[in-house]
């Protein structure tokens, strides 16, 4: 006899935090999920306060300098997640507390509402570099939200319900549970138990599913079949006949902004045409992240097309990599011969830094001219 | 900003083609100083195609000395982007 799936519920229970680069990174396997299996699932999101007081036991502590370490961090999860990391990065938030408060007192105007919040703020933390943690940065990057009631939530922001959900969600990441208290390892993005503050914790994004067949768990960094097999344990059948995945075109109607790791993991591989007519590409530093005319009409973005983006992340991958090579230049030899004729490796590395900074000058709209010839090495030619 | 004009010495170019022209030539030069240290040059395959649907013209328009010698052969086991450097005309000496 057929099993009629879509009867078949399982439970989510998703344990975050906005600024948490893992949680960010793990966006395209839980957004291609939900689209195959949401429609039969209940998915709970708990705030589960990654880091209290950055400042804590440190008197020197200081928001400015506190960004170097942190985007050094978030670059190399990156490396894994392929999901952006902010570049540049000017300041470090002190506490992921208000974030997530803020997000919780967006849920008070429903799931939809609270689950499009947290994905701003997490856009606005890891594409656009800022770490929202005032009233004014969360109405900011929440701008243009569909059905969101902005003084409400402003309202909702310094409600002792708010305060108390989020105290609730607080208490219930600490209670973690055997699964990953017995988890050992060394993995990258292991999700063990953590501990903060002295208090246990489950690691962001830690997911819980639920079902007839009991409860499994998903913690940490994971490939995307663990959460298919997660609820399929917990949920036996409910995975059967996922819903067709999406064209390009039904991305961008459900969600409206799609990084590159997105695009490739929700509509499948290969290089990315068939855009929709109009759509805005941005380009974070080092790639590109697209956004509908609507989404890119809410942030006040430039309308710059995806080919013109596309150049732009081909020169940041170019730089880099040259910059790779030229970091290993040996001091005393920057006078030996290169295959470029013309040129022996400190000209080149002179031309190649002229040429960058041309660039830097030539996006912003503005011209240089024979300042492009001279000399732009100093003493320490890398650091140019 | 992207899409406006620029005045350069030699040309006018938008923001968009001048990050591409100089992606393009980063990317050479790259593999230049690579090749000077006799280290690996077997880059990103999509970025190297991407650059050479610009740089294959640019070069074959500029094949003047001091700019683009004639492409040269490449080893069986290139990777694309020897190949791309030996298309614009750049020896391995």
């Amino acid at each position: 006899m057929a099993i009629d799936h879509n009867h078949l519920i399982a439970d989510v229970i998703e344990y975050t935090d906005p600024i948490c680069s893992w949680a960010w990174g793990t966006e395209p396997k839980l957004r291609l999920l939900q689209w195959r299996y949401g429609a039969r699932v209940r998915w709970r999101v708990v705030l589960g306060g990654l880091v209290h007081d950055a400042s804590r036991g440190r008197d020197d502590w200081d928001p400015v300098q506190a960004a170097e370490p942190m985007q050094k961090y978030w670059r190399r999860s990156s490396a894994h997640t392929g999901q952006p990391y902010p570049m540049p990065m000017h300041r470090m938030a002190r506490s992921t507390d208000p974030a997530g408060l803020a997000v919780k007192a967006a849920q008070r105007q429903g799931p939809v509402v609270g689950a499009a919040v947290l994905r701003r703020f997490r856009e606005s933390t890891f594409v656009f570099g800022v770490t929202p943690s005032s009233p004014e940065e969360f109405v900011a990057s929440a701008r243009g939200i569909v059905g969101l009631d902005v003084d409400r939530w402003l309202v909702d922001l310094t409600s002792e319900e708010a305060a108390a959900a989020y105290r609730s969600d607080w208490e219930e990441t600490r209670r973690p549970n055997d699964h990953v208290r017995h988890l050992v390892g060394d993995d990258v993005g292991i999700g063990s138990m953590k501990q903060t503050d002295g208090h246990d914790r489950y690691a962001f994004p830690t997911l819980v599913f639920r079902g007839p067949g009991g409860e499994v768990t998903v913690p940490g960094w994971m490939p995307y079949e663990a959460y298919v097999d997660a609820l399929e344990g917990a949920c036996p059948g409910v995975t059967a006949d996922p819903r067709p995945d999406p064209t390009i075109t039904e991305a961008f109607e459900r969600w409206g902004v799609l990084t590159e790791r997105e695009l490739t993991d929700v509509c499948g591989p290969g290089p990315v045409d068939g855009l929709p007519d109009a759509t805005v590409a941005h380009f974070w530093g080092a790639g590109v992240v697209y956004f509908s005319p609507a989404e890119a009409n809410a942030r006040g973005l430039p309308p710059v097309s995806p080919e013109d983006a596309r150049c732009l992340a081909d020169f940041a991958e170019s730089l880099e990599l040259a910059h790779s090579f030229v970091a290993g230049i040996p001091a005393d030899s920057w006078r030996q011969s290169t295959p470029c004729s013309e040129w022996n490796r400190r000209a080149l590395v002179n031309h190649m830094v002229g040429s960058a900074r041309m660039v830097s000058y030539g996006v912003r709209g503005q011209s240089i001219g024979p300042e492009f010839y001279r000399n732009h090495l100093g003493d320490d030619p890398v650091a140019s | 900003m992207l899409g406006r004009p620029l005045p350069l010495p030699w040309g006018t170019l938008t923001g968009a083609a001048l990050a591409q022209m100089f992606a393009a030539d980063h990317l050479v030069h790259a593999w230049d100083v690579a090749r000077s240290l006799g280290l690996p040059t077997d880059f990103d395959h999509a970025l190297v195609a991407r650059l050479r649907a610009f740089g294959d013209d640019y070069a074959d328009q500029h094949r003047v000395p001091g700019m683009f010698d004639p492409a040269v052969e490449v080893a069986a086991d290139a990777t694309p982007m020897d190949r791309f450097a030996a298309f614009i005309g750049r020896r391995d000496s």
